[in-house]
């Protein structure tokens, strides 16, 4: 399979090559976006046995596109967000900067750091706030979701009548920097979608990596922190997302089964599910339901063995489409051997959250 | 069986009027150039609008040329390609350039400026609602 990939992204390089390159002097063709987003929020939920509450400043996400022909395009993501290691205690972060090279028709190949595109979420939100239908991520998103990739993409979308789409990544993998890595092995994803009608989409993935010492590297989930196990772990993840946003009605849901081999504890199988479902009146408010939940195997040794299931209900106003505000109460309940809360293993957390999103 | 009926043939009808109602053919005309065809079905300008494409089958790359959201012109081709309001128009792609799916739209503050701006870039497509001096060169007709 790899060596047919390879084959694939030979064939498309000499077919760059084999095209004339004053199509890549064509100075009217260049055009540069530039666009910003942010978010700041308002948090009050209890901490030791006490109430508090705080404002949070989110991350400052910087994002250029940039066509360099008619066929060559950048897209760069520059997010400055929280992090204990600046004394600032914020430090910039490249999410995204990926060359597309638009080869045949809808059919590119994408080479760079990109958002893997596994599911729906991580293809099309990641970091815009702005573009959340609710306020936080999927918690998935901060243990087993290989966020990021750097490597190279071949990505074909709305061919034929059903809208197909399919995705196929080779990468560094989930243990790498986006410098280096010292292990053999790549990652490798495949996912194909399909938009059979106005604002519907279904999507399936795979993905599978071999990580080397149970090093988590920077393309995990930001808040991972790690288990500890210095083994070899034979990654899968199984992801599926069946999406619907139309008019009124707005259905989200992301779900996904991680296969984990480890020598210590054999195959554990870790499951995460994600539902959103809201309805839009007068064209800007849309009050959402949200259920978030995560089981992580207790013979686990890659992930933080977490059991934990959020539900919530909040409204979204779109002021426009460059500024909205989410305002959601949500309560968290630790199942079993719960790590998360982990002030509170066992018990249940209230939060109430109001986030100010923007871009311009 | 045939009271049963009667209510889907309402919607049926119903729904295929307010079709017609929003489709670009009526009061919005559509110029292009260098698109490789100079007749589009109303389906095929949806798709373009919607960013389906990345080429026209020419070789061309699609440019779409949209109003700006002040522009007199934006309500009328926001409802009649995307079924929505300006900004529902603005936020769809706004997300889809974020994804990096699409190149951004171009944004024009007036149909003499979509005119212009078709005219100088090949495989630009724009939408206007009045009879801008010039434009009949680069008009497409809509079946």
């Amino acid at each position: 399979m790899i060596k047919k990939f390879w084959m694939c992204v030979v064939f498309i390089v000499a077919h760059v090559l084999a095209r004339p390159f004053d199509a890549f002097a064509q100075e009217g063709s260049k055009r540069i976006n530039l666009r910003m987003f942010g978010h700041t929020e308002y948090v009050v939920r209890p901490d030791t046995g006490q109430w508090s509450q705080y404002f949070s400043l989110g991350e400052q996400d910087f994002f250029v596109t940039a066509r360099i022909t008619d066929r060559l395009s950048f897209l760069g993501e520059t997010v400055v967000r929280f992090s204990v290691m600046s004394a600032t205690s914020f430090l910039p972060s490249i999410e995204r900067a990926q060359l597309k090279y638009d080869y045949y028709k809808n059919h590119s190949v994408v080479l760079g750091k990109m958002h893997t595109p596994l599911n729906y979420w991580n293809d099309v939100y990641h970091h815009g706030r702005l573009f959340f239908p609710s306020i936080d991520r999927p918690t998935s998103f901060s243990y087993f979701i290989p966020l990021h990739t750097l490597g190279i993409r071949l990505q074909g979308q709305n061919l034929g009548p059903l809208g197909l789409g399919y995705d196929l990544v080779v990468g560094n993998g989930m243990s790498s920097t986006d410098f280096m890595k010292l292990s053999p092995h790549m990652s490798f994803m495949a996912a194909a979608h399909i938009k059979p009608f106005y604002g519907g989409q279904f999507t399936i993935s795979y993905y599978r990596d071999r990580i080397s010492e149970g090093v988590s590297g920077v393309h995990v989930g930001h808040s991972h922190s790690g288990s500890g196990y210095k083994g070899i772990v034979d990654f899968q993840l199984l992801s599926l997302s069946t999406v619907y946003f139309g008019e009124r009605l707005e259905i989200l849901n992301e779900a996904g089964l991680n296969i984990n081999t480890t020598d210590s504890t054999g195959t554990v199988e870790n499951f995460s599910n994600y539902t959103y479902v809201g309805y839009r009146f007068k064209d800007k408010f849309v009050p959402y339901v949200v259920s978030d939940l995560m089981l992580v195997d207790r013979q686990e040794m890659h992930s933080p063995r977490t059991q934990i299931w959020h539900v919530g209900a909040g409204m979204r106003y779109e002021m426009s489409h460059l500024f909205n505000i989410k305002l959601e109460l949500r309560r968290s309940t630790g199942l079993n051997y719960a790590v998360e809360p982990s002030s509170y293993p066992e018990a249940k957390r209230y939060q109430i959250k109001l986030q100010f999103s923007y871009g311009f | 069986m045939r009271a049963s009926l009667l209510p889907i043939l309402l919607l049926v009808m119903t729904a295929t009027c307010a079709f017609a109602q929003s489709s670009a053919g009526s009061d919005l005309i559509v110029v292009g150039n260098d698109v490789g065809k100079d007749r589009l079905t109303q389906k095929e300008l949806r798709d373009h609008f919607n960013a389906r494409y990345n080429f026209w089958k020419n070789g061309k790359p699609v440019v779409v040329v949209l109003p700006a959201p002040k522009s007199p012109s934006a309500p009328k081709i926001s409802e009649a390609m995307y079924e929505r309001s300006v900004t529902g128009m603005q936020k769809f792609w706004l997300s889809v350039v974020f994804q990096g799916r699409a190149n951004p739209p171009v944004f024009t503050e007036s149909d003499a400026e979509t005119v212009d701006y078709v005219r100088k870039t090949p495989g630009a497509i724009g939408l206007i609602t009045s009879d801008v001096p010039g434009h009949r060169e680069l008009r497409i007709a809509i079946d």
